[in-house]
């Protein structure tokens, strides 16, 4: 469902980054939410967020309406930015630091974010629920992690999540179908304690070498 | 049992996340600040010059972020300083343009700029570097790669305020006088500029401008007033960077 006025309010955010703004008001939440749901990572999936509105501000003129909310849009490049988060072993933003230098310091307020940032992930972490879940997601492969997001957890139509990933609905109910398949099978109890195990043995070399030289 | 797990997994991710509002205010700001997208050149430093709320300003700074904003503001009037000779003309141009768009406003736009800033003038600050004849102008890249500087050079000075461990900073009396002009300064650490920067560095640390305002004002993409005051609204350093 479309936000009335929506269109043309994107149509304003043109030329007019104030409408630009009420339509970041809008999509922040949940594009954060997708984000940390899909990272586990309270930094990374502030990142992720800030990038994607970075760009799809940068990139704004270029968008064509289609009948389809601009949100399609936003997880779009959100979901390309965390497949590349996935994908490098070294995830960075740049849009952002851009921006910044083109506007200002903001060094007054770090603070508070950085305080705001350590507070959400305390909280994150005592919810042991949630991280389990999302660890199970991570092992999936990344095309498999996506439509599972975006239909269970996003609760999106199959025709958006063809648009969102660029594939035809046909293809989308096809992994939809082996992802639940291989989820199932990370369900198992003894799938899980498996994969626990090993995440503890991992972390451990991590601790024993955090530079990570081999 | 396999459908009960799959709505667990489901579930699992229907917990309430917390609410990123420091983050999200940061980025929109960031964001609605940024120029909208193309315009001319022309339209967009006189649509730039004749807007009023652009002006960013920083009161009340905590402790540790007023080092590291005016550390960066130093670093970076210092470098643009020396990198190289520019037309004064242009950048002397830009600071009367925004002095002029500022003495436009009516009344009740400046007294809401005023509120914005604290109750603190920001013409004093263009002015006095417009007296002071300390206008340069660099590229926008050298101003990308200064502020990058900037950055990793405020992050080491941070991390060794934090730590206690700058010998140079506890060696050094406190500054009371004002912190010279950015003019011929250069950030040499073996210099005599250089031992004027680590007084600078004891002076904050000693939170003697722990109430610096710093304002940058941005008077469109291609052009930048930056300006520091102290305490007492004198100016700390001040360039205007022509981009």
């Amino acid at each position: 469902m479309i936000p009335l006025g929506e269109q043309e309010l994107v149509e304003r955010a043109k030329t007019d980054p104030e409408a630009f703004g009420c339509l970041f008001d809008t999509y922040y939440p949940p594009i954060l939410r997708y984000c940390i749901k899909r990272t586990g990572d309270m930094a990374m999936a502030e990142d992720i967020t800030a990038e994607t509105f970075v760009k799809a501000y940068k990139n704004i003129d270029r968008f064509e309406w289609q009948g389809v909310s601009i949100s399609a849009w936003f997880y779009k490049i959100a979901t390309n930015e965390i497949r590349s988060y996935f994908r490098k072993s070294r995830y960075t933003t740049t849009s952002l630091d851009e921006l910044l230098e083109q506007t200002g310091f903001e060094l007054a307020s770090d603070e508070d974010v950085h305080q705001e940032l350590v507070d959400a992930q305390d909280q994150l972490a005592r919810d042991a629920r949630f991280i389990e879940a999302q660890q199970c997601l991570a092992t999936l492969s990344l095309r498999y992690q996506e439509v599972i997001a975006l239909r269970y957890i996003e609760r999106k139509k199959i025709s958006e999540i063809a648009l969102i990933l660029g594939k035809r609905e046909g293809t989308v109910k096809s992994l939809l179908s082996r992802g639940i398949v291989k989820l199932r099978a990370r369900l198992q109890p003894e799938a899980m304690q498996l994969f626990q195990a090993k995440r503890v043995v991992d972390s451990e070399g991590e601790n024993n070498n955090p530079r990570g030289i081999a | 049992m396999k459908r009960n797990q799959l709505h667990n997994f489901i579930e699992a991710f229907e917990t309430e996340l917390p609410r990123h509002a420091q983050h999200q205010a940061k980025v929109r700001l960031v964001l609605t600040q940024a120029r909208p997208a193309e315009k001319s050149i022309d339209a967009r430093i006189r649509g730039a010059l004749q807007t009023k709320g652009e002006f960013l300003m920083h009161t009340n700074i905590k402790r540790f972020a007023a080092p590291s904003i005016i550390a960066a503001a130093f670093i970076v009037t210092a470098s643009v300083v020396t990198i190289r000779q520019v037309p004064y003309a242009q950048a002397e141009s830009v600071a009367s343009n925004g002095l002029q768009s500022l003495e436009s406003m009516s009344p009740a736009e400046k007294a809401a700029l005023a509120l914005k800033f604290g109750g603190m003038d920001p013409r004093a600050g263009i002015q006095a570097a417009k007296d002071a004849s300390d206008l340069r102008t660099i590229s926008k890249e050298e101003y990308q790669k200064l502020v990058r500087e900037a950055r990793s050079a405020v992050t080491i000075d941070q991390s060794e305020v934090d730590a206690g461990s700058n010998t140079s900073t506890n060696t050094t009396e406190p500054s009371t006088t004002q912190v010279p002009d950015s003019a011929g300064v250069k950030t040499n650490p073996g210099s005599k500029d250089g031992a004027e920067l680590v007084e600078l560095q004891a002076q904050l640390d000693n939170d003697v401008a722990r109430a610096a305002k710093f304002v940058r004002y941005t008077s469109g993409p291609n052009k930048t007033v930056v300006v520091a005051f102290d305490a007492n609204d004198a100016p700390l350093f001040r360039t205007v960077i022509v981009l």
